[in-house]
């Protein structure tokens, strides 16, 4: 077994599998995406590589059948039927083979990842090793079987067939908005496909990967007995691990729907983190990284704001999920503000989060309509008042407003640009009057 | 049996296109059975285009190239014309679809499609094998459906040519790039002959 192990490892197109693998896989992460999607950050980059499966899952698919073929492109079949080795042991090494190739090239992408989360990643939750682990079980899956069905289908159009039956397989689940609840629930399980997430604070919980990886590695079996299968009562048999997989984990799947049940807010992610001394200035577990960077703008903040009456003392990083932990609503004591990772894992767009700190309007609890872009022009044009810069236009509509507002109050003397700040500031947190004309009209 | 039948009975085309047609057919009623829209996705369409394309690979090369070499015929013609014949067999599979209800189309975008990946494919054909001449259209179109690449610059457009809309022109030079390059190695080329052992030939 070890001998020809390593002849098929030498001699079959396993190792080009896996470096075509590696290749497509590298130009998926690197060039194709965006590093600040999954840079500083373990579950995220566990998540990139899963959905790196949308391309590489079909393609093992079909690696695999395609290395089945190759008795009768050599035309040895016959000879090798006349052979006395029984089926089983003749198909393991070039399974094990194509097996080893795939997943050291899943790995490596991997490991191609960590020189952008390393060095910056504060936060390491261990959900971020399952969620990979059921990635390389669905490859190993893949591999036994798309062999299965390259011995099942002897035919040339077999492997770039079963490639498209395989994407189908990896795309259906976020196209389909057809079946019901329920069913929709089964169908996202049973595939390999795990849609992105929108949030640094979920994970998929452990729960979810244990049932997907045990569902996959059913499939795995009945893919190596359906490989190494003889006459229709074996090919039968061979089906069972899959069915009784099944059945087994699908009466264990949690409910409600799926994007909620897949991904589940990560309380350690939440945790907050605080920098030593005051003003009290803290981001999330999982962007810890940042506080050094985020520190010093948002202590500065702080003093600025300290020029209004009633200033906050402390600046708190919110999140994006709807009840976090600790503080629950936005206090008037308290800057809230979101921090992003940059392709480096370093925060992004520092303007924008010193635009953030400075907000006067974030604090009130107002309705809906008060979002409009004649708003967030005071909001906007208050905060550039307070830093004492020129606002940068960021194409947005309210970009004139808030150019104008800020040429205005610009040329007022200092203390009355602060008066008409606070006022607008007032008038936000009271949801009452219109804070664009409180900023820029002179009332008096 | 003349030499218009032997050459398609040797390179085991009747199959090949049932199967084209088959694939083209079954990209249809996945379509038509999900949705009402007259007009097929284009990724629906570049995945449609490839199956045909990997299906007519097949026809690319011969039993035996060494053999058939010593044949004293001009192959660079009649390659050049399989080819071309190939590529018509594609467009009208899916072009054939607009008197259905749900159509492949527009025509630009169909025939720089199947161009574009038949070229892709007779490259292929031509240096690493027929046996292995899907693979790298396969992996393309894989590439251009599935990485959901944002804004529209002419690398973009170039890396998706496939999924572009027919007015793109950096897609449709990359098609003409690779149906020409591909076209016309593979007629002046051919496919390279066996590699692997062959016990009914020798070595």
């Amino acid at each position: 077994m070890t001998r020809t192990l390593r002849i098929d490892l030498r001699r079959s197109s396993a190792v080009g599998i896996g470096l075509l693998f590696l290749a497509l896989g590298l130009v998926a992460l690197f060039l194709m995406s965006n590093g600040d999607w999954w840079a500083g950050r373990w579950t995220r980059l566990a998540l990139q590589e899963r959905s790196l499966l949308d391309l590489l899952w079909p393609l093992t698919l079909a690696a695999g059948a395609w290395q089945m073929g190759r008795d009768r492109r050599g035309r040895v079949s016959e000879l090798f039927a006349s052979t006395g080795r029984p089926n089983w042991q003749r198909v393991a090494p070039p399974a094990v083979a194509l097996i080893i190739t795939v997943s050291a090239a899943f790995l490596l992408l991997i490991v191609a990842g960590l020189p952008k989360v390393l060095p910056t990643a504060a936060y390491f939750n261990p959900a971020a090793v399952g969620i990979a682990a059921v990635g390389l079980v669905a490859l190993v899956a893949a591999v036994l079987l798309g062999m299965a069905v390259g011995r099942l289908l002897p035919s040339p159009f077999t492997a770039p067939a079963l490639a498209i039956v395989g994407l189908g397989v990896m795309l259906a689940p976020s196209l389909n908005t057809s079946l019901d609840e329920r069913h929709g629930r089964v169908f996202e399980f049973l595939s390999p496909a795990l849609s992105p997430s929108s949030s640094d604070f979920l994970v998929v919980p452990w729960r979810v990967n244990a049932t997907q990886g045990i569902w996959l590695l059913a499939v795995a079996v009945t893919g190596y007995l359906l490989l190494a299968s003889a006459g229709r009562r074996q090919r039968i048999i061979a089906v069972l691990p899959a069915v009784l997989g099944a059945a087994i984990v699908i009466p264990m799947l949690p409910h409600g729907q799926w994007y909620k049940v897949s991904y589940v807010p990560d309380a350690g992610a939440q945790a907050l983190v605080c920098a030593d001394g005051t003003p009290r200035v803290c981001v999330r577990q999982v962007h810890a990284g940042l506080l050094p960077e985020v520190v010093g703008p948002a202590r500065l903040a702080l003093q600025r704001l300290s020029q209004l009456p009633d200033p906050p003392t402390s600046a708190v990083e919110l999140t994006d999920l709807e009840n976090p932990p600790g503080d629950a609503t936005p206090e008037r004591s308290t800057v809230g503000f979101a921090v992003w990772m940059d392709d480096d894992g370093h925060l992004a767009d520092p303007a924008a989060l010193e635009v953030e700190l400075h907000d006067v309007g974030s604090a009130g609890d107002c309705p809906d309509e008060w979002y409009d872009p004649r708003n967030l022009a005071a909001r906007q044009a208050a905060a550039y008042l307070l830093i004492g810069r020129t606002p940068v236009p960021d194409g947005s509509k309210s970009d004139p407003l808030i150019a104008d507002a800020y040429r205005t109050v610009s040329a007022l003397p200092e203390k009355v640009r602060l008066q008409r700040v606070s006022a607008t500031r007032t008038a936000f947190q009271t949801c009452t009057g219109d804070p664009y004309a409180i900023l820029t009209v002179d009332a008096t | 049996m003349s030499g218009l039948a032997l050459h398609l009975r040797a390179r085991r085309v009747p199959t090949a296109v049932l199967t084209a047609a088959a694939s083209v057919a079954a990209m249809w009623a996945l379509w038509t059975s999900s949705t009402k829209a007259p007009l097929i996705s284009v990724e629906i369409a570049a995945l449609a285009a490839l199956l045909a394309v990997a299906a007519l690979s097949t026809t690319l090369g011969a039993a035996d190239e060494e053999l058939e070499r010593t044949a004293a015929v001009r192959w660079w013609l009649r390659r050049g014309v399989h080819l071309t014949v190939a590529l018509a067999v594609v467009i009208g599979l899916l072009l054939i679809t607009g008197v259905t209800d749900a159509r492949f189309g527009p025509a630009g975008l169909v025939l720089r499609n199947a161009a574009g990946l038949l070229g892709l494919c007779a490259l292929g054909a031509t240096l690493i094998g027929v046996q292995k001449a899907w693979i790298a259209p396969l992996a393309w179109t894989l590439v251009a459906v599935v990485l959901r690449l944002s804004g529209d610059s002419d690398r973009v457009q170039a890396i998706t040519w496939l999924i572009q809309p027919a007015g793109s022109r950096a897609a449709a030079v990359v098609a003409v790039v690779l149906a020409l390059g591909g076209g016309v190695a593979y007629a002046m080329r051919g496919c390279p002959g066996r590699t692997s052992p062959d016990p009914s030939v020798g070595a």
